[in-house]
């Protein structure tokens, strides 16, 4: 079974190059991208996430803040 | 004759400053001003009296010797070890020694003063030199990244435009003497492509509005001047923006002057808390100081429409006057 993961970073570039980045390993299926806080509180209560990337810096909340 | 004893007379004393500068080269104290140098010149100048008197007596007692027949008697019988010819000897002694002193205190003086402005023309172009350095690492660092990424997705064109932007940024930033000003629309390129990468950081979210006044493009700026406001409005304030982020840049013209105004509609003085804030707006108004003293005006802070407002007004120098 493929790990859902979530990728979380504000600059569109960064996303694309973790997505670059993880396309090699099989086993991670990219399901949601969000470019900020909100959008990923929203995303993990909407559906089930197993690995979550996520940036620190970003505009509303935080990394830190998304709880 | 009279010509010999002149010679002996006054050569003596060219002899005497020579020497006293001299001294003054080797010992500077010889030619300072203190109780101990004038008590050591009392006595040097007593010898230096008695000596020249020796040698005046020596030329008279030669010449009414062997000397012309008509001027041995004038010089015959003269005794120079009295207390009168003593005292001028002694004062023109002390006359020429303070000649001296003087004009080497004046040279001296004079030294310092070119020692001490060179060194603060030294001291203020390095400063300089390090506020305009201070604007590159961290974006030079995050757009070598960006290219790196660009590259990695295959996506050439997009890597090769910014390169072409950061070529034309460094064009005049890492020239080995940087301009300490440029035209306004040479500063408007650097900005534009500063942006032009941002905007591939940040693709549809910054916005950006550029207003400018053709009059004033010609006017001179220092160097760099607007690209780390700029980079301040984008790090602290559209950073921040959850939707678009906006920049407005504008320059005019008003009379004698040019009015540069950055404004972003970021979260305003909250994004500024992060630490780094302040030290671009610092090295501006230091660099402002260095070029305008205190003929500027430097104005930062949140305008009742919310964001972020710069606003700078310096003298209008056109390029080519």
């Amino acid at each position: 079974m493929k790990l859902r993961t979530v990728i979380a970073d504000d600059e569109p570039l960064a996303r694309e190059r973790l997505k670059l980045l993880l396309s090699s390993d099989a086993e991670i299926e990219i399901v949601e991208e969000c470019r900020n806080g909100k959008e990923v509180v929203a995303a993990l209560k909407t559906a089930r996430i197993d690995l979550l990337f996520l940036d620190i810096q970003m505009p509303g909340s935080s990394g830190f803040e998304c709880d | 004759v009279s010509l010999a004893y002149g010679v002996v007379l006054w050569l003596w004393w060219a002899a005497v400053v020579e020497l006293l500068w001299q001294a003054g080269k080797r010992w500077p104290f010889a030619l300072r001003v203190s109780a101990a140098t004038i008590g050591a010149q009392l006595a040097v100048a007593v010898v230096i009296a008695l000596l020249h008197l020796g040698f005046l007596q020596l030329a008279a007692y030669w010449i009414s010797r062997v000397g012309p027949e008509l001027e041995r008697a004038a010089y015959r019988g003269l005794n120079f070890f009295n207390v009168w010819r003593f005292g001028v000897e002694f004062l023109l002694y002390s006359v020429i020694w303070s000649a001296c002193a003087v004009v080497n205190i004046q040279l001296a003086a004079q030294r310092d003063a070119m020692r001490s402005l060179e060194l603060e023309r030294q001291l203020s172009s390095a400063h300089l030199r390090a506020l305009q350095m201070q604007l590159e690492p961290h974006f030079l660092f995050n757009t070598l990244n960006a290219i790196t990424t660009l590259v990695e997705l295959e996506r050439t064109p997009d890597a090769l435009d910014i390169l072409a932007h950061l070529n034309n940024i460094l064009r005049t930033g890492l020239k080995r003497t940087t301009p300490s000003k440029i035209p306004l629309a040479q500063e408007l390129q650097i900005v534009e492509s500063y942006l032009a990468i941002e905007r591939v950081r940040f693709a549809d979210r910054l916005h950006i509005d550029i207003n400018l006044d053709p009059s004033a493009m010609d006017g001179l700026v220092p160097c760099f001047l607007l690209q780390p406001i700029i980079e301040n409005a984008i790090n602290h304030g559209i950073a921040h923006c959850e939707d678009v982020g906006r920049i407005e840049t504008s320059a005019k013209r008003v009379g004698g002057r040019v009015q540069l105004q950055v404004r972003d509609n970021g979260p305003g003085l909250n994004g500024r808390s992060h630490p780094g804030f302040g030290i671009g707006l610092n090295n501006t108004r230091e660099r402002l100081v260095h070029f305008y003293q205190d003929n500027y005006e430097l104005r930062a802070g949140q305008p009742e429409s919310g964001g972020f407002e710069v606003l700078i007004t310096i003298p209008y120098e056109p390029k080519n006057p």
